[in-house]
């Protein structure tokens, strides 16, 4: 019997160093200008069921076997193995541990105080959220303003669990730690990096 | 044959990381033609540190880097192969890759146990044997005496 886990092993990145680096390029820009929605270059071209392009290419180039992970993923979905694999992130069954955290429907997140927020000693040791939304758009009811921001923009993240923005304009005050949010959609993606401010 | 026949996964995998990709080619020509695969990573090069522990007993340390290539792929309808091999052969790691895949199906194994991984296993048996030869030829023999305090 060929073993289970074995089997319907999919591809990851096909040049794993240039792939990377092009992706990291489209994190980069999108946590310099919160809220501007990104195209990620199609270096993925069949990623797991479960997960699009833009949240597989994040992950790839985001994750190593240093970074736990939390995810809403139960345990026979096939992008568990698929992110051992290529990845070979551990994956934490307590949000507080976790430096990433992979909502594949973005409803099933957990309350945001379930994640680390970094310490006053170390603000970068927070967790950086990979949340993927049922729709990304420029426009809606939430308006961004503060660093990297010369005016206000707007973004709506279709598919977000009730009271997200609440949370987030509570764990505002506690500047400088905070949460990095990436929001993913499709082969798209926009950040929300801790100093941005949103009101609703 | 019992030794043989208990091979594991383990096994089969280092006889074809440590035999010579030539020696590999050649036994496979006597197979039929490999099915289709897709490369899931790799073949690719890279480095891992080596560690040891001395006496084989105490706790781990760094002995060194070396070179390793590695490579997975997933056989259309069937298992997925993994090989890491010293060096920097890029067709020996997929060649290896892919023969584990194909070892890891239950109608395949047998033709390429018979065929391919215990003809390698004697060559390597071979040339271990050689190599403990040569250097047996070389042992010299230190006699100390014995201080008495």
């Amino acid at each position: 019997m060929i073993p289970a886990a074995s089997q319907h092993l999919l591809p990851g990145f096909q040049n794993p160093t240039l792939d990377a680096q092009a992706v990291f390029r489209v994190l980069l820009n999108g946590m310099s200008y919160p809220g501007r929605i990104f195209r990620v270059p199609p270096v993925i071209d069949t990623p797991p069921p479960g997960l699009g392009p833009a949240a597989a290419a994040v992950c790839l180039t985001l994750l190593d076997s240093d970074t736990p992970l939390w995810t809403d993923l139960d345990n026979a979905s096939p992008v568990r193995p698929w992110l051992r694999f290529h990845c070979g992130c551990p994956l934490a069954e307590d949000a507080g541990r976790a430096h990433f955290a992979l909502a594949t429907e973005a409803v099933r997140l957990p309350a945001l105080e379930a994640f680390r927020p970094g310490t006053d000693e170390a603000p970068e040791t927070a967790a950086t959220l990979i949340l993927q939304v049922e729709a990304l758009s420029a426009g809606g009811p939430c308006r961004l303003s503060g660093p990297g921001l010369q005016d206000d923009r707007r973004l709506e993240a279709v598919g977000l669990p009730p009271g997200f923005w609440d949370q987030r304009r509570l764990l505002g005050k506690a500047f400088p730690l905070g949460l990095e949010f990436i929001f993913v959609c499709g082969a798209r993606l926009a950040a929300l990096p801790r100093s941005t401010r949103v009101d609703v | 044959m019992s030794v043989a026949e208990q091979m594991s996964r383990r096994d089969w995998m280092r006889i074809l990381a440590l035999s010579k990709r030539s020696d590999i080619e050649a036994a496979c020509r006597r197979l039929t033609p490999f099915p289709d695969y897709r490369l899931v990573r790799g073949p690719e090069i890279g480095m891992v540190m080596v560690q040891g522990r001395t006496g084989g007993v105490g706790a781990p340390f760094n002995l060194g880097e070396a070179t390793v290539t590695r490579c997975t792929l997933q056989v259309a309808q069937g298992a997925a192969g993994t090989a890491y091999v010293l060096g920097r052969d890029r067709h020996h790691a997929e060649l290896a890759a892919l023969l584990d895949a194909l070892l890891l199906d239950p109608e395949r194994q047998p033709r390429i146990m018979s065929t391919v991984v215990r003809p390698l296993a004697a060559i390597l048996r071979t040339r271990a044997a050689e190599q403990a030869r040569k250097t047996a030829a070389t042992k010299v023999e230190f006699f100390t005496m014995a201080r008495g305090d």
